[in-house]
């Protein structure tokens, strides 16, 4: 699974998404941290489209563990990520960067906070009971609130002259999730029921209101059962839902309106908590249950299920930036799978080959039994050794071209599937980059306190280049040009021992490290807190992290330069919630966990700059 | 309020007839026949019968003070010339305070104040301002043309109800008038003012300001005192629905290149307050702050604000961290700077640069220091942001401080160990620490602020080798050079601006001595008895 890049503003996900139940929760874990939020997770987290780390291979693989222990070796993939701290309240909900100015919502005081990125100068502007959401229109200083106690859509304009505009708008009906889609033209209000609070109101659980920026008008779409999450591809609108995804085309729509529904399998027993990826060209639809060994591809918009059967079930699903083929990790056979979704989703013939015992119950295109082979076309898998001078691990990409064996069609295997081998370690995941040639294979089940071995993956010549990273990885996210991969790390709990040496006290470290992906170097940087938060910026090699607290400090936020792999830190004064960014006026911002609000502000154009700091939002607010 | 016609009168008290005077009063007194040989039914002014109750003295220009609250007069007396001038106040004063530049003195009474300048050859005419019910503070602005009455925190009010939050503006240019003073109920939210401070007269957008701020538990009040009448603006420091103390104890007004600023610590958090006027506001109205609450990532226990070199900067210290953080308001950015032990007071001075520095001239210092740690640090704050550790020299003193005083115009403090037996002069320069001790706790320890002696009060003491009389110390602190000045008791000492002489107050009514300011061996000590009955007996 891959999440798109975080950006200052939305944008279209370049990248396959993954829409399952599971990680939605896990990405809503994240995102209350400022952590890996993608343009998919942002209805589930309230936090600015953007990227993060792709943790799958703990939550992917969580949800598929009885697969990888059935194929042996799996047993510990089940190991879970590293909890993340939970924030239980915020003040201040997560940011939105408008265009010189930061967007934040102040739920307990009913008010929409904007802070001027340049002057810091705050201003506040009252909307209705309870402000849980606030989004920005791409580049413009102009920000939509949902305001959940009241059911109400606040539109503010900032003016010309430092005064807001606002517009209220009744809502149809009572929701806790708002989207922009990457134009700004259109805002999506649904209920989710995961984000569900105690005696609230779930009535609406197939309402879909589109509000028409331009316009000022509000839309009704019934769509299917209890969505989930939110896509947008192309000029449509794809919401996951227990019952499929509704494929909602906003512009021209009636006042009410039914969406039409695309099943992602067959059997409608089968159809809830399923892990949904789209493709980014919205052709198809990749889906997958607990357990399943295979998955199920539908066509879009107007396809049908098709299972795939894969030789186990996979531990983790990613599509590649074409979004015509997937990548399925088979740990259990040190192995992955590719996937070509034209000729299973549309390859009509193919339909037939298939056993239909492998198939989810009452799948539409079973076809009569085929026992597939599925160790034919696999070469036995070495052991992994891991040692220093291993020469698959000693840095030079050349090593690669040894790894690449791909069986074109081993007998009995689905057509559209190609088995490559890996060679060593044991990755149970993939991160796919949106861009480029080179993915990133690993594992988060070795010594959290060890190194381990991580694959650059060619996704064109399917080679495989193994590189030694210090320590044990978690999490993985490759940049929006794809030459540069953050692995974040996992560490031993505790602290080091009395007397502890260096790689002791490198055990017991947080961490990430900088994979370059065009020359396999690594660079390690160890931080005082687990790493999170990652954010691309969209027109530089730079990107941001933040860590803490921990070690007796705040937090802080590192500055990357993913060029020369170089790093920058700025120690915070309060725990860091969401890093974000402002192309316009080219600021980065950090928002902090503190009573009365608290954002700071780094220049990226003055290399010299320190932060700068305005707190208490809400405290100018009652200036009277 | 209305304006009332002073009755106030000044009478130069005639030393010398007083004196005879008083010798003949006090020898009936001793005899016992005052009250019984005749006298008890003669007619007797009331002041021969009054009780003498004054008050502390203050220091003012030229002159000390007294307060005398039976007989409602103001006395002060010229060091120099032991002259004294009676002021009848006609009204029951309660308290007395000084003008920082010492060019007058406000006494309240129970429905206002009056005024006192002071004058070149002593006071001038006072002035009475009718407010219409009594106060128990005065702050001064700082161009001593305005002083606020308020209430002091933690002084019980006495008789009736009393609004804590009512405030007096006087305006000391103009005469007692319908419109001055101004009285003021300010917005209250359940707590009362604990100080108020001034922020020196300067320009907010298009008009000028006085810029005031009442500080209370939770939140400050902000007042104009150019437009005392306009409606304040009242700065939440917490959240509704916040239980937290957060008091404001120290506001420091300055101006940054963005405009006025005011830097406010407060306890109960460990954010730094920083109020900045961005907008100008119509002349008649108060203008409204932005508040910036900047991390200090630590309780500050003191502050100094400072223009240096980079420009406006605010340092703190506290919070029992070795650490010296510094705040740039106009962009927020914080910086600390370690130092070699917890600190949480700062002392700012001025002193010349180093002989060798290259920019010569002056520069802004402070000494770090704390009562819990022997380490005394000395930081050139012009530069301490850019050279850290180097521009900070510290000094262990090998015994835990009670006080620390910079000696103006040096790179020298004089410091007194928390047992009172022992004095520390440091020297930064030469990196010394000079430990001076003493037979007998210290009493005060009291620099020249002109740069003078640094005078030490030694009590009457008992030793093995027989009785000490008190005394003065009055140390050189370049040389270490000391003259002792005895005294014929014990004494409390008061250094009175624009005098030769300095004042040392006995315990017994009226008692005092006076010696040179810088003292030369062996020099006089003029000693008064019942000073304050001079003149008594004057018509």
């Amino acid at each position: 699974m891959r999440r798109p890049h975080r950006r200052g503003s939305p944008q279209p996900p370049a990248s396959p998404v993954l829409a399952s139940r599971r990680l939605a929760v896990a990405a809503l874990a994240l995102a209350a941290l400022g952590a890996g939020c993608s343009a998919d997770a942002y209805d589930e987290s309230g936090a600015e489209p953007g990227g993060g780390f792709d943790q799958d291979a703990g939550a992917g693989s969580g949800g598929t563990g009885g697969a990888g222990g059935a194929g042996g070796g799996g047993a510990a993939q089940d190991a879970a990520l590293p909890p993340e701290e939970e924030v239980d309240t915020l003040a201040f909900t997560a940011p939105a960067a408008g265009a010189e100015h930061v967007w934040l919502a102040s739920p307990d005081n009913d008010l929409v906070v904007r802070v001027d990125a340049r002057t810091r100068a705050v201003g506040t502007v009252e909307v209705g009971e309870e402000p849980t959401l606030v989004r920005t229109l791409p580049g413009q200083d102009v920000a939509l609130a949902l305001s959940r106690g009241a059911d109400e859509l606040s539109v503010i304009v900032l003016n010309e002259g430092g005064t807001d505009r606002v517009r209220f708008h009744a809502l149809p009906g009572h929701f806790n999730r708002l989207d922009l889609d990457p134009s700004g033209a259109y805002a999506y209000l649904w209920f989710d029921v995961a984000d569900t609070r105690y005696g609230e109101r779930t009535a609406d659980q197939q309402l879909l209101a589109v509000f028409d920026v331009a316009a000022d008008a509000i839309r009704q779409v019934a769509v299917g059962f209890r969505p989930r999450q939110l896509v947008f591809r192309g000029d449509q609108v794809l919401l996951v839902t227990e019952d499929g995804l509704s494929v909602v085309r906003p512009a021209g729509l009636p006042a009410y309106s039914v969406a039409p529904l695309v099943p992602l399998v067959a059997d409608p027993l089968a159809r809830q908590n399923r892990e949904v990826l789209v493709g980014a060209d919205g052709r198809f639809a990749v889906s997958r249950a607990d357990g399943e060994s295979g998955l199920t591809v539908v066509a879009l918009p107007d396809g049908v299920p098709i299972f795939i059967p894969l030789p186990e079930a996979p531990t983790d699903i990613d599509l590649l930036p074409s979004g015509d083929a997937a990548v399925a990790m088979l740990r259990g056979r040190r192995a992955l799978a590719r996937i070509d979704l034209t000729l299973a989703g549309e390859g009509g013939a193919q339909k037939a080959d298939f056993d239909a015992a492998d198939a989810p119950k009452g799948e539409a295109d079973a076809e009569p039994p085929i026992e597939p082979d599925l160790d034919a076309g696999l070469p036995d898998a070495e052991p992994a050794d891991l040692g220093a001078d291993d020469a698959g691990i000693d840095g030079s990409p050349g090593d690669a071209a040894a790894d690449a064996a791909v069986d074109p069609m081993p007998p009995g295997l689905h057509p559209a599937v190609r088995l490559v081998p890996i060679g060593q370690g044991t990755p149970g995941a993939a991160v796919l980059p949106e861009r480029g040639q080179k993915a990133v294979l690993y594992t988060t089940v070795d010594d959290p306190g060890g190194p381990t071995v991580v694959g650059i993956y060619d996704l064109g010549t399917h080679a495989i280049d193994y590189r030694l990273v210090r320590k044990a990885v978690d999490g993985v996210s490759i940049d929006p040009a794809g030459n540069v991969a953050f692995l974040r790390h996992r560490r031993l709990a505790g602290s080091p021992p009395v007397g502890a040496d260096v790689d002791q006290v490198l055990a017991y470290s947080d961490g990430y490290s900088l994979l370059d992906l065009r020359t396999g170097f690594v660079r390690l940087v160890t931080t005082e807190a687990q790493p999170r938060g990652l954010l691309y910026s969209s027109d530089g090699p730079d990107a941001f992290v933040l860590t803490g607290p921990g070690g007796g400090g705040q937090g802080s936020v590192h500055r990357l330069d993913l060029n020369g792999l170089a790093v920058r830190s700025w120690d915070l004064g309060s725990p860091p919630e969401v890093v974000g960014l402002l192309p316009a006026v080219q600021r980065a911002f950090v928002t902090q966990t503190h009573p009365s609000g608290r954002i700071s502000f780094l220049d990226l154009e003055d290399s010299t700059a320190g932060l700068q700091t305005v707190s208490g939002y809400t405290l100018n607010s009652r200036i009277e | 309020m209305n304006a009332k016609t002073p009755n106030t009168r000044i009478a130069r008290v005639p030393r010398r007839a007083s004196l005879r005077g008083l010798a003949l009063w006090v020898a009936l007194l001793a005899t016992g026949g005052l009250a019984s040989a005749g006298l008890a039914g003669c007619e007797r002014d009331d002041r021969y019968t009054a009780a003498l109750v004054y008050s502390d003295p203050v220091a003012v220009q030229g002159h000390a003070a007294w307060l005398f609250t039976e007989d409602r007069s103001l006395r002060l007396l010229d060091p120099d010339s032991l002259h004294q001038f009676a002021i009848d106040l006609g009204v029951a004063p309660t308290a007395l305070f000084a003008a920082p530049d010492g060019s007058g003195l406000a006494v309240l009474d129970a429905e206002g104040v009056t005024w006192v300048p002071m004058q070149a050859d002593g006071p001038g005419s006072p002035v009475r301002y009718v407010v219409g019910t009594g106060f128990s503070a005065v702050t001064f602005n700082p161009e001593r043309t305005r002083m606020v009455l308020h209430h002091a925190r933690g002084l019980a009010p006495t008789g009736g109800l009393t609004n804590l939050n009512q405030i007096a503006i006087v305006d000391l240019n103009a005469a007692p008038s319908a419109q001055n003073p101004v009285t003021r109920s300010l917005r209250a939210f359940g707590q009362q003012p604990t100080a108020i401070v001034v922020a020196p007269e300067a320009p907010v957008g298009a008009a000028d300001r006085q810029l005031t701020w009442v500080l209370s538990n939770r939140y400050l009040v902000l007042l104009d005192l150019m437009a005392p009448e306009a409606e304040e603006v009242s700065v939440q420091l917490t959240l509704e629905g916040d239980a937290r103390t957060v008091l404001p104890v120290q506001v420091v007004p300055a101006r940054s290149a963005d405009g006025p600023v005011a830097f406010v610590r407060a306890v109960g958090t460990s954010d730094l307050y920083v109020l900045s006027f961005d907008d100008a506001a119509p002349i008649d109205a108060v203008p409204r702050p932005v508040l910036n609450e900047l991390p200090a990532g630590m309780a500050a226990d003191g502050m100094a604000v400072l223009e240096v070199d980079a420009g406006l900067r605010a340092f703190l210290v506290g919070g029992g961290r070795s650490q010296l953080t510094i705040v740039d308001p106009a962009t927020s950015e914080l910086q600390t700077v370690d130092l070699e032990a917890p600190a949480a007071r700062l002392e700012l001075f001025r002193a010349p640069r180093p002989e060798d520095d290259p920019d010569g001239g002056e520069g802004n210092y402070a000494l770090a220091w704390s009562t819990a740690s022997e380490v005394v640090s000395f930081i050139d704050l012009d530069r301490v942001a850019q050279l850290r550790g180097r521009a900070i020299r510290s000094l262990r003193i090998g015994s835990p401080l009670r006080s620390l005083a910079p000696l103006p115009g040096r790179h020298s403090a004089v410091c007194r160990t928390a047992d009172d037996y022992a004095l520390v002069l440091l020297d930064f320069d030469d990196r010394t620490a000079t430990p001076l001790t003493a037979g007998v706790a210290i009493g005060q320890v009291v620099p020249d602020p002109a740069g003078g002696p640094v005078y030490v009060t030694l009590p009457r003491w008992y030793g093995t080798d027989g009785e000490h009389a008190a005394e003065v110390v009055a140390m050189n602190p370049d040389t270490g050079g000391q003259v002792r000045v005895t005294l014929p008791e014990d004494g409390t000492l008061l250094v009175v601006p624009g005098t030769e002489r300095i004042v040392s107050l006995h315990d017994a009514p009226g008692k005092l001595s006076v010696f040179d300011r810088d003292p030369a061996v062996g020099a006089q000590v003029t000693t008064r008895d019942l000073i304050f009955l001079e003149g008594i007996l004057n018509p």
